[in-house]
């Protein structure tokens, strides 16, 4: 018998000790009844029988009565923690599975390597890693990562939500965190390391609060808990490796935290860059039966800023549409009409006068064609006169690459667009509607940021105005540079009047096209344009 | 897991009821040998066993039975317990069906002293089970407390004849009554054996024996011509009637097979007399029963005794009334309770309540034994001038229900 199997059966034995005490005591209790039944005398024997069923059925009564009032009371086993123990082997989820976040993989592999080689590293005089925080988005595959951490280092896997430790009463949580280590490091000591992956850790991690009126305690005790176990303040070191997953800013958690010797190392996990998105897309699609000649490049540029659970999400909803339509495939159409349906909503026409929807027309066509031509970063990808939620229309934009700044250009391009709507309407009909309204509400938000907070106006005013107590900036500076935001407005105004005046006969184009088709796909939009020889200005930045 | 749970649990019942499978402790093949056995390993005690159909007799003779005040000796009742537990415990754990047990215990110094303890086993199944409280329980079990008239009688007839051979002094009285050795032989020359007694129960009180014997003599001169008719070694019988209300000299009659006439000697057919006289007793001189007891008997019997309980534990009844005697005996399947309930301050209505105790009584006996094999129940004042009253099964029972009151029976 090798070691490892020795650890292993005193693993399962300190495991299962509660267990195997019942199961010996029922045994001996159960010998001891039919020994103790068979010396006594067979009227005693026969009585004491017959009392059985009625003895089992009051025993049964009882404990039903203990257990409901139990619940009704006392919240029910608040103690007990339903932890999911997973074997390595059995979580099932590769490395190669893991797609779209190349930089987190590879300092996650890193993490892999350093639980394998262990030996190695204590012998050189490392420091064990004891935690690994993963900070990202939600749906970006932070569960997804640890799970293939677990596969791939072939340890157990135990997984828990944050709010599983949450409970109203204080000390239920800490008790918890108690249990959880405990049983990770009976694992630890059976399988060599152990993983325990706290899913949204914030809801234990927040920074602690300190109230006299006692609030928060249950959190701080549970936290308390989780950083005494962390640190290893024990008799035995074991190799658990604590994996904590959050969407929260890291300045939500708390700094104890975050100390190294608990969360030391720290792996941000953005959504997916276009290449990353393309193979998501390729990931997921191979789930489906789909349309080959679908440009994965395109959809992926489409789907800017999603997250692999988003995708996930809209080759789902295609999927649905292409069943509900009767086709085999998935084609760009369901992709497209699945992408609209996440982001816009379901489409329910409304009932409008023909004057209505003309104008409803006149308005996207003027976004459209202010967009196409005069944006430096955004692709019109559809435009529609199809009301979804609140919206009558709508024009379906997005940068064409992902962009973490936004330029001078870009911005005043964000106010034109924006105003392209109001002056199409003008020019139409020599009046407006309110559906400017969004539209003017983005951009005196542009324009009044560029000016208060960025110092993009043209008069120098250098510095973000908007931190400043409005009671200690002058009425003169204000003037100025509300004067400058108006400015800006004014500006683009009138760019917007010269190029649709230039262009209206484009704008009328699309007008009749809306009119007819309702909704405008993006290689409609770009052959029309291509018809008047206009390309857009797309500059990469 | 959820399919293996139950499979343990299903093994775990089995084999808890496996032992329900198991026979009888007390096989009915040795329910005798258990009862002696139990009483001997746990409680030191000898005893002696005998089973007459449904009923368990055991005996345990008992040095000390009583005290010098006739009263039980605790230490004897402790004893009497103890044998009483042993033999709950095998009627209760047997396979034999039993009815009843009787327990006797007879005092080895004071003759004829003994103590008797008649039950019936259902009732110690059902005391067990809580279906009957203690109390009743009590009630159910006949306890007699007494001297038995056969035992006492037969040491005393034994002493007569013991006294005639020592010719002792005070005896010559009763001599001629034990003819003729004793008008015809030469004094100081009569011998009389002993071959064989015989008793009958025919009261509490009062026995009668009967006795055969070898006498010896030599005749008188002048008598040899009786010589040819009593040769000496001739079988002689005797009836000998004794009452132990008249200890300590209990013989009331001595009867001899021969008498003279004055002209004849003749002979009276003892034997026969005997046989024809009824045996009221169930205990055998022996300790041990004579006979297998039945519920009529036994429901007798103890309605007979529970009268006299009703009308002393009953506080209202008992300022009222004070019960002479009432004794339960069944004959032909009628039980007749005589008895003698007297009024301390006579009234109208005594009778009414004195009657109606009776029969609500024993219609809630006989249906607590679910006990029908009988055709009616006859009540007797034995009071001169009280009143008789018979009542047949069905109308016992409607009584019961309320059907009949007893306005209108008397």
């Amino acid at each position: 018998m090798d070691i490892l199997t020795l650890r292993r059966f005193k693993m399962h034995l300190s495991m299962h000790k509660v267990k195997v005490i019942i199961t010996f005591a029922v045994t001996s209790l159960l010998i001891l009844a039919v020994w103790g039944l068979s010396s006594l005398e067979s009227f005693y024997r026969h009585l004491t029988l017959a009392q059985m069923p009625i003895t089992l059925l009051l025993s049964g009564v009882h404990a039903g009565i203990f257990v409901f009032m139990y619940m009704i009371f006392l919240r029910g086993g608040f103690t007990k923690i339903k932890q999911t123990t997973i074997k390595g082997q059995k979580v099932n989820i590769h490395w190669d599975d893991v797609i779209g976040i190349d930089e987190a993989k590879q300092e996650a592999w890193e993490v892999v390597q350093l639980i394998k080689d262990r030996t190695l590293l204590l012998k050189i005089g490392g420091r064990i890693l004891r935690g690994l925080l993963m900070v990202g988005p939600p749906g970006c595959g932070k569960t997804y990562l640890a799970k293939a951490i677990a596969t791939e280092a072939n340890i157990p896997f135990i997984s828990m939500s944050g709010s599983e430790f949450t409970e109203i009463f204080v000390g239920v949580g800490a008790s918890r965190v108690r249990k959880l280590f405990k049983r990770a490091q009976n694992l630890a000591y059976g399988y060599g390391a152990c993983i325990v992956f706290i899913d949204e850790l914030d809801a234990i991690g927040r920074a602690r609060s300190f109230s006299h009126m006692g609030g928060g305690h249950e959190t701080n005790s549970t936290q308390n808990q989780l950083l005494v176990e962390m640190d290893g303040l024990k008799e035995k070191d074991f190799n658990v490796i604590v994996i904590g997953a959050t969407n929260a800013a890291e300045g939500v958690l708390d700094t104890a935290l975050l100390r190294p010797g608990r969360f030391d190392r720290k792996i941000y996990i953005d959504r997916p860059s276009l290449e990353g998105r393309e193979k998501v897309f390729e990931y997921y699609l191979k789930k489906v039966n789909y349309d080959k000649n679908i440009d994965i490049g395109r959809l992926a540029r489409k789907a800017v800023h999603k997250t692999p659970a988003e995708i996930d999400n809209i080759i789902k909803e295609a999927a649905l549409i292409a069943t509900r339509n009767k086709k085999d495939t998935v084609s760009h159409k369901e992709l497209s009409e699945a992408m609209e349906r996440i982001d816009m909503g379901l489409k329910h026409k409304k009932q409008m006068t023909k004057e209505e929807r003309e104008m409803v027309a006149f308005h996207e066509s003027g976004h459209l064609v202010t967009m196409y031509i005069l944006h430096p970063t955004d692709d019109v990808f559809k435009a529609s006169i199809i009301s979804r939620k609140e919206t009558l229309g709508a024009i379906y934009s997005q940068p064409r690459e992902e962009l973490y700044t936004r330029s001078k250009e870009a911005l005043l391009a964000d106010i034109k667009v924006s105003l392209g709507g109001y002056v199409s309407e003008k020019m139409h009909s020599g009046t407006t509607s309110s559906g400017v309204t969004g539209d003017f509400n983005k951009a005196t938000q542009r324009a009044h940021t560029m000016v208060w907070r960025l110092g993009m106006s043209d008069a120098g005013l250098v510095g973000d105005y908007s931190i400043i107590p409005p009671t200690q900036i002058s009425e003169s500076l204000k003037e100025k540079l509300n004067a400058e935001t108006n400015k800006i407005l004014k500006t683009c105004l009138k760019e917007v009047e010269e190029l649709l005046k230039k262009e209206w006969t484009i704008v009328e184009r699309f007008v009749k096209e809306l009119l007819e088709k309702e909704e405008l796909e993006y290689d409609e939009i770009e052959d029309i344009f291509k018809e008047y020889g206009k390309t857009h200005t797309y500059k990469p930045a | 897991m959820r399919t293996c749970q139950f499979k343990l649990l299903f093994i775990s019942l089995v084999l808890i009821t496996l032992p329900a499978c198991t026979p009888a402790t007390y096989s009915k093949e040795k329910v005798k040998e258990s009862v002696i056995n139990l009483c001997k390993d746990e409680y030191d005690l000898d005893v002696e066993v005998r089973i007459i159909g449904s009923t368990l007799g055991v005996y345990i003779p008992i040095e000390g039975l009583v005290d010098t005040d006739l009263k039980l000796d605790p230490k004897a009742g402790e004893k009497i317990e103890d044998v009483a537990l042993s033999i709950h415990r095998v009627i209760m754990s047997t396979d034999k069906p039993l009815k009843f047990y009787i327990l006797t215990a007879r005092d080895t110094e004071t003759i004829g002293a003994e103590f008797l303890l008649t039950g019936y086993v259902y009732d110690v199944v059902r005391v067990r089970l809580l279906d009957i409280s203690r109390g009743e329980y009590h009630k159910r079990i006949l306890r007699d407390f007494k001297f038995n008239p056969i035992v006492a009688g037969e040491m005393k007839v034994r002493e007569l004849f013991g006294l005639l051979n020592q010719n002792a002094p005070g005896i010559q009285q009763v001599k001629p009554l034990f003819y003729p050795i004793f008008v015809i032989g030469i004094p100081d020359s009569q011998k009389i054996d002993i071959l064989d007694i015989k008793a009958k129960e025919l009261s509490d009180q009062e026995a009668l024996f009967y006795v055969r014997t070898k006498e010896y003599y030599v005749p008188l001169s002048g008598s040899e011509v009786y010589e040819a008719i009593f040769p000496s070694g001739f079988v002689n019988e005797y009836l000998i009637l004794t009452n132990l209300s008249m200890f300590p000299n209990p013989i009331k009659e001595v009867v001899s097979k021969h008498f003279y006439t004055g002209t004849e000697i003749r002979q009276r057919a003892l034997q026969t007399t005997y046989v024809e006289y009824k045996d009221l007793g169930y205990i055998g001189t022996d300790g041990l029963p004579k006979k297998d007891l039945d519920e009529g008997w036994f429901l007798a019997r103890q309605i007979g005794r529970r009268i006299k309980m009703l009308f002393e534990e009953d506080k209202r009844l008992k300022k009222r009334f004070s019960v002479q005697s009432s004794d339960g005996t069944i004959d032909n399947k009628i039980l007749t309770f005589k008895f003698d309930i007297r009024a301390n301050e006579p009234s109208g209505d005594d009778n009414q309540i004195i009657f109606s105790g009776i029969l609500e009584l024993a219609g809630k006996i006989f249906h607590s034994y679910f006990f029908e094999d009988f055709e009616g129940v006859e009540l007797i004042d034995i009071h001169p001038g009280g009143t008789r009253l018979y009542l047949s099964r069905n109308d016992l029972e409607s009584f019961r229900r309320g059907r009949i009151k007893i306005q209108d029976l008397i």
